[in-house]
């Protein structure tokens, strides 16, 4: 019997340890209707607004029968905010997105700057390192922190609304 | 002797409460508005959860020399973040209180250069900051000194 070169037996090992590698599986997640609220009058200048999420991966993690541990990776792909009645986005200069949590370092996720006039919602930029993002979400106690620059004092509130998606890679 | 053992209880309890809320009164001095030695800008730190961040709330300068608008963080390393203003921008991230007028596990970031640094930050009185910097060990750094705006 003929014997196969050795090159041969290379090529037919990278291609079995190619196919047995642990296919990467892909999933699409959304945080939305994020409410963020901060009570008028408000200055000119930068002023913060936050809400806490809890646990925003559980309910995700138990549809998809999945683990914290299955998470390699966790991308935001879009970002964007809605008006709510008694807010009114024409003040705002910019808005800029961060995330924060007890365990983990604050990281900034999307900006707005600038602010565009008369709309409604608005499509933010998403940030484009973010190696520390999966660390912040599978943490429990997560919260979402807004500087808006507004333009000028005003009795209105900081009312909006978020929605945040995510692709989660799963082991 | 059971109502003593409930009473010794309910002292245990009273002063750990009162302990905790002392704590919790110290680290906030740190909250405020801060001007760097250069006077430059002002800088608010203010609390989320259980950490301590400071941001710009005043310039000297506000607007860039060349492009005549609102100054923006030109230097940051991810350039997908370039356009978020300096004004209202988080130098000082996730500082936890040790205890001794000492906040540390923090970072500042330098918008001049884009750089973040490790930092550290004591009290030294009710409205002095000494801010210190630095790249792995607290020897080799700088340190800065704050005051606040409104004196306590």
């Amino acid at each position: 019997m003929r014997k196969l070169p050795l090159y041969m037996y290379m090529v037919l090992l990278l291609f079995f340890s190619a196919a047995c590698k642990d296919q990467k599986k892909q999933y699409s997640f959304e945080l939305k209707d994020v409410a963020m609220f901060a009570e008028g009058p408000l200055f000119e200048g930068s002023n913060t607004v936050q809400t806490e999420l809890n646990a925003p991966l559980e309910q995700f993690l138990k549809d998809h029968k999945l683990s914290m541990d299955q998470i390699s990776r966790i991308t935001l792909k879009k970002a964007g905010i809605a008006v709510s009645d008694s807010s009114d986005f024409n003040l705002y200069q910019s808005i800029t997105l961060q995330l924060a949590s007890e365990n983990s370092d604050m990281m900034q996720i999307a900006v707005l700057n600038p602010f565009p006039k008369n709309v409604q919602q608005a499509e933010l930029k998403v940030a484009g390192e973010q190696d520390k993002l999966s660390e912040i979400l599978k943490q429990k106690q997560i919260f979402l922190v807004g500087d808006a620059l507004i333009g000028a004092d005003t009795s209105a509130n900081i009312d909006f609304k978020c929605r945040l998606e995510f692709e989660i890679e799963c082991k | 002797m059971n109502t003593n053992i409930i009473k010794t209880g309910l002292l245990m309890c009273t002063l750990a409460i009162m302990s905790f809320t002392g704590a919790d009164a110290t680290a906030d001095k740190l909250v405020g508005v801060w001007e760097p030695s250069n006077g430059r800008s002002r800088i608010k730190i203010e609390k989320i959860g259980t950490k301590y961040y400071g941001k710009i709330v005043w310039l000297k300068e506000p607007m860039d020399p060349v492009s005549k608008k609102p100054k923006t963080d030109k230097n940051n390393p991810d350039t997908a973040m370039r356009s978020v203003p300096l004004k209202g921008y988080r130098i000082l991230k996730d500082f936890v209180f040790k205890g001794k007028n000492e906040w540390s596990d923090g970072t500042i970031y330098d918008p001049e250069n884009g750089s973040t640094y490790n930092c550290v930050i004591n009290m030294k009185d009710d409205n002095v900051l000494d801010i210190r910097g630095y790249i792995g060990i607290k020897a080799l750094g700088r340190t800065d000194t704050w005051k606040r705006m409104v004196i306590k």
